[in-house]
């Protein structure tokens, strides 16, 4: 999993190896490594934007954006 | 404005060089901001008559909660826009909203033509009338050091806004600039500056106004100071600040390039926010009152002479929708280049959005055979930026009959050349970098303004799953935060910092200053705001009905894939049945 180092605040990691149980969402991963629910943004799988209910498969990778931001 | 029981109006004839002022007690159930300026609006507008005519009014409001509270520092500005030929709504910072404040106005409606180009200088005691006839026609700099040379004594507490050469040339895109680096951008109020003769208006305040219950007010103010500069909330601005867009648009494929052919663009990692800070960022400033700082300036370095290595160094404001319109759109790479290209448009006195989405338009019509190299002048190519400086001054000068066409937005422009289905717009206003599914679409489309603006449809767009699109879903949250955004912009709160003020806090605020509102006070405000809007668009002759979006952007996937064009005119029928319910529960 990688956060562009957005994410230093929460994580000293830009790129974690995460062990999830199966059956794990992509908001399970993000609240593992310790990003507020509330500032995760887009989360992009294989060059997708998927959404934080979506099932992780094993090897997946994930990168973690911030919330878009703006007016 | 805070202890009074009325709203205080300055009315300002161009013409006549005469002032008014009325003391309001009607307009206090609006709030302040865009409630009481679009009363404001209603009253003074003209709708049988072109949006530049004189007779038509500029309206400025600040809030009920302005510049007391942390980031509360925005100005409204309403109008009838040139670019749309509907309501023109546009939002600025910096000290305009203080010095209002402490002259004493809460609103300033402007009407008629001066008989010369004229600056306003406006204080608590007195409305000057300035010959401005030496600065017409030359740079926005230039009228900033004649107005700190003759206001000298308030210096601090005075707020300059004005024009460039775009709003004196009436290109329908211009801006005005408000304190150098921020401005009410888009819609195109610089233009009607322009047709007023209005260069400037220069604003000064210097009353004290005590606080009565101190204690309570600073509790409230402590907790609202604590949550801007010590949550998650608004350090994101501060840091890298909204560029920090650019790559999460561009992975997730809803970030806008080359006129939009693209949803990608594989330079992305050379113009993304980390990019800007690590290659040009020297300073960020803040708007008076707010303890954020999101202001990022960058600089550049440039050659001012052919001979003899005479360099200046430049400094420009820079955020992520400049980097889209000027950067992606027009496939600029070098963070140099489109800063150099954000000091043309800059100077020009251009909306950067319009700006940028209009080239962008130019460059494929180019290339497409639809217009000729005699038109554009320069070979306008996505990638190259001097031709794009040089297009910059060509649509200011109104050069040709092509750039004339340009200057009047790229709707008008493919209207007269072919092009049409990749002229990027919603209803006239050229579209904002968010290419991220049918919220940020049709909620411009629906939009009071059609900006991004209006509802922030790319947040629903967040939430959203593929494959499971509910039109009246949408519909309900585009409708929800227009609303909700019509009491906020009452307020006139900068809406970076629309998650710090919720409703309660918005509620403890107006206490704390002896105002006893409550939440049903908020909605029915918000909803009586919303309705003034809409019939303003009414009575201007906007029907959402006849609304028609480009192809492009159901050719081009978003950030959700290919959008569906029935789906999104499904959503609009739909978001017209429910405004249609509210607007007679308002009524009744
Ligand atoms: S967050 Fe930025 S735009 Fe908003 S008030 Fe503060 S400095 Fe101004």
């Amino acid at each position: 999993m990688t956060t562009g180092g957005w994410a230093a605040r929460y994580t000293d990691e830009r790129i974690t190896f995460l062990e999830i149980s199966e059956n794990s969402t992509v908001a399970d991963a993000i609240s593992a490594v310790g990003i507020p629910a509330s500032e995760a943004g887009i989360v992009v799988l294989d060059g997708k934007a998927v959404p934080k209910d979506h099932l992780l498969s094993n090897g997946d990778e994930i990168k973690i954006h911030p919330l878009i931001i703006g007016g | 404005m805070i202890y009074q029981k009325t709203v205080r109006v300055l009315y300002i004839d161009m013409q006549a060089k005469k002032i008014r002022i009325v003391e309001r007690e009607d307009l206090k159930q609006y709030i302040g901001g865009v409630g009481v300026a679009s009363i404001l609006l209603e009253e003074n507008m003209r709708p049988e008559l072109p949006p530049l005519d004189p007779a038509q009014p500029i309206v400025f409001a600040i809030g009920g909660l302005s510049t007391i509270y942390p980031v509360i520092t925005k100005t409204v500005a309403m109008f009838i826009s040139p670019l749309t030929g509907e309501l023109g709504e546009s939002y600025a910072g910096g000290r305009m909203a203080l010095t209002m404040f402490s002259a004493g106005f809460d609103a300033i409606v402007i009407y008629n033509k001066a008989v010369k180009p004229t600056i306003l200088s406006i204080s608590a005691n007195d409305v000057n009338f300035r010959d401005a006839e030496p600065l017409w026609g030359t740079g926005k700099d230039n009228v900033g050091q004649v107005v700190r040379a003759f206001e000298h004594k308030h210096s601090g507490k005075r707020s300059t806004i004005r024009i460039g050469p775009g709003g004196e040339n009436q290109v329908a895109y211009a801006c005005v600039t408000v304190d150098r680096y921020r401005h009410f951008g888009r819609l195109g109020l610089g233009a009607v500056f322009g047709s007023k003769y209005l260069k400037a208006i220069s604003i000064a305040g210097g009353r004290d106004i005590p606080i009565r219950n101190f204690q309570s007010y600073f509790k409230t103010y402590r907790e609202i100071f604590e949550r801007c500069t010590k949550s998650d909330v608004m350090a994101k601005y501060h840091d890298t600040g909204t560029p920090i867009n650019v790559e999460p648009l561009n992975e997730a494929g809803a970030l806008p390039t080359l006129n939009m052919r693209q949803n990608r663009f594989e330079h992305a990692d050379k113009v993304s926010g980390e990019a800007f800070s690590q290659d040009c960022l020297v300073r960020k400033l803040s708007c008076s009152g707010c303890p954020v700082g999101c202001i990022h300036l960058g600089q550049f370095r440039r050659e001012f002479a052919a001979h003899g290595h005479e360099y200046e160094t430049i400094t420009v404001g820079y955020d992520y929708e400049l980097i889209f319109a000027l950067g992606t759109f027009l496939g600029l790479s070098d963070p140099k280049e489109i800063l150099e290209l954000i000091e043309e448009v800059e100077l020009a006195g251009l909306d950067a959005m319009s700006a940028g989405v209009v080239l962008g338009w130019a460059t494929e019509a180019l290339e497409k055979g639809l217009v000729t190299n005699e038109d554009t002048i320069v070979p306008l190519v996505f990638g190259s930026y001097k031709e794009y400086c040089a297009a910059v001054h060509y649509i200011v000068s109104g050069e040709n009959e092509f750039y004339k066409n340009l200057g009047r937005g790229v709707k008008y422009a493919s209207e007269v050349y072919g092009g049409q289905s990749f002229a990027m717009h919603v209803s006239g206003n050229e579209m904002a970098g968010y290419h991220t599914g049918y919220g940020s679409l049709v909620g411009a489309a629906v939009g009071a303004r059609h900006s991004h603006l209006c509802n922030g449809g790319y947040s629903v767009d967040q939430g959203m799953k593929d494959g499971n699109i509910d039109p009246d879903k949408i519909a309900d949250a585009l409708l929800a935060e227009e609303v909700e955004r019509c009491m906020l912009n009452s307020l006139v709160i900068c809406l970076f910092a629309r998650k710090v003020y919720d409703r309660g806090t918005i509620l403890s605020a107006f206490a704390a200053i002896g105002e006893n509102m409550t939440d049903d006070d908020l909605t029915a405000a918000a909803r009586r705001i919303f309705a003034t809007k809409l019939r303003i668009k009414k009575a201007l002759g906007f029907r959402l009905r006849s609304v028609k979006l480009p192809k492009r952007f159901f050719e081009t996937p978003s950030m959700h894939g290919q959008l569906d064009e029935a789906t999104a005119y499904e959503i609009m029928a739909k978001y017209q049945e429910k405004i249609t319910a509210l607007e007679s529960a308002v009524k009744g």
